[in-house]
């Protein structure tokens, strides 16, 4: 009896925690993505050893590229999921993750 | 809850198989071009095949790996899913078993390999997915995604091809995964299901809940005449007769044609088959044949 009741309530408490894992993925698990934005306008200028000091400038010089700063993104584990579907996230140094690209979406994963 | 492997639904369902397998392509192969991608599927799908409709979870776990974050959504998806039904998606639903078993159809001679081997899906679930990405990230050339069969057949092949047809350049995928492919493929027409038996990581997760799921095989002592009949309706050398809601099966419910062998809740009465199968009546009556245990 007491075997019958263990092993009825092993998938019982499984599906309670994969329901749980789900609802912490969709709910509450966020991680910080360092990403390069563009910029359509001109670059901060008073934030000197912040984010504007790693604005870069896009294509040769003399000409007029998308410019792009370096900016801290929230992303919830399904925007994740969605990242690494075009092997958009890779871990930098220092153990953060950082997008693999700037601009547009990658439309494939290059493995 | 016990439903008798006689009894309409299964048989049907057994009976159906193939076309149930066909009919979850619609689902995978995103015939509206929804591209839900913020999901995991519960089937091996590569995502960069240009008809993916959801994310690998495999893909997913590989990746989540290499950027140091647990992928809950994808863990918990597994198990509830591992929950549920055990494996029973790998025989009813992924594509890339479909393809195997619709290849396995041709009419080649098969080999049929000891069942321990199945447990070699560990070591790629605990490697390739797990331990090279964390410790070597997603540019290490052993990383799961660079060497899998499904990516190099649903992704890179339609995508490389396409873009041939574009540009006129055709880019080849590594080495090592074009090796994968063909080893696979070669093994497609000798073996029945050689990725799912062998080596599918996300098979190997699934067969972990086969023995906790709600759903089980059941296995009735009294109804064993020790024929050898289940291990001769499993093509996939599981051999039920040692262990019904064994991790290597992957629920393709053949062996429910068998009389002593159904399907049942584990909430339900009666013995759940666990650490039961027909095998000890199947021994007594080869040794009284004077032959061995198996046919």
């Amino acid at each position: 009896m007491a075997g019958r009741v263990l092993r009825a309530s092993i998938p019982i408490v499984l599906l309670v925690a994969g329901a749980a894992s789900i609802a912490a993925g969709v709910k509450f698990n966020t991680h910080e993505v360092l990403a390069q934005i563009e910029q359509k306008q001109s670059a901060p200028k008073d934030l000197p050893g912040g984010p504007s000091a790693m604005w870069m400038q896009r294509g040769t010089a003399g000409q007029q590229g998308p410019q792009y700063i370096a900016t801290w993104l929230k992303e919830t584990e399904p925007q994740l999921i969605q990242e690494v579907t075009v092997g958009g996230l890779r871990l930098a140094e220092g153990g953060k993750i950082e997008r693999t690209y700037s601009g547009d979406t990658p439309s494939l994963c290059p493995t | 809850m016990t439903t008798s492997s006689r009894s309409g639904v299964v048989a049907r369902l057994v009976r159906w198989r193939g076309w149930i397998q066909a009919a979850f392509l619609l689902v995978w192969l995103d015939p509206l071009l929804l591209r839900l991608h913020t999901v995991c599927s519960p089937v091996f799908h590569c995502y960069s095949c240009p008809l993916a409709t959801f994310a690998c979870p495999i893909g997913v776990l590989a990746n989540f790996s290499a950027i140091h974050v647990f992928p809950f959504l994808a863990v918990g998806l597994l198990v509830v899913i591992g929950a549920l039904v055990g494996s029973l998606l790998c025989g009813y639903a992924c594509p890339f078993g479909f393809l195997q078993d619709l290849v396995g159809k041709i009419p080649t001679p098969k080999v049929h390999l000891p069942g321990w081997l199945g447990y070699t899906r560990y070591a790629v679930l605990g490697g390739l997915v797990l331990a090279v990405p964390f410790f070597w990230g997603e540019g290490h050339p052993l990383f799961f995604c660079r060497v899998c069969p499904a990516g190099a057949l649903e992704g890179w092949l339609p995508n490389a091809t396409k873009a041939a047809i574009d540009s006129g350049v055709f880019v080849w995928a590594n080495p090592l995964k074009l090796g994968v492919l063909v080893f696979v493929v070669v093994a497609m027409f000798v073996k029945w299901r050689p990725w799912c038996t062998l080596l599918c990581p996300l098979g190997g997760i699934f067969g972990l809940f086969n023995r906790g799921s709600l759903l089980v095989l059941r296995y009735d002592g009294h109804a064993c005449s020790g024929c050898g009949q289940c291990s001769r309706l499993c093509k996939y050398d599981v051999l039920p007769g040692g262990n019904v809601n064994n991790t290597q099966c992957i629920r393709c419910l053949e062996c429910t044609k068998c009389e002593a062998i159904r399907v049942g809740c584990a909430l339900g009465r009666g013995s759940n088959g666990e650490q039961c199968g027909p095998a000890g009546a199947i021994r007594q009556r080869r040794e009284r044949k004077g032959s061995r245990l198996y046919p």
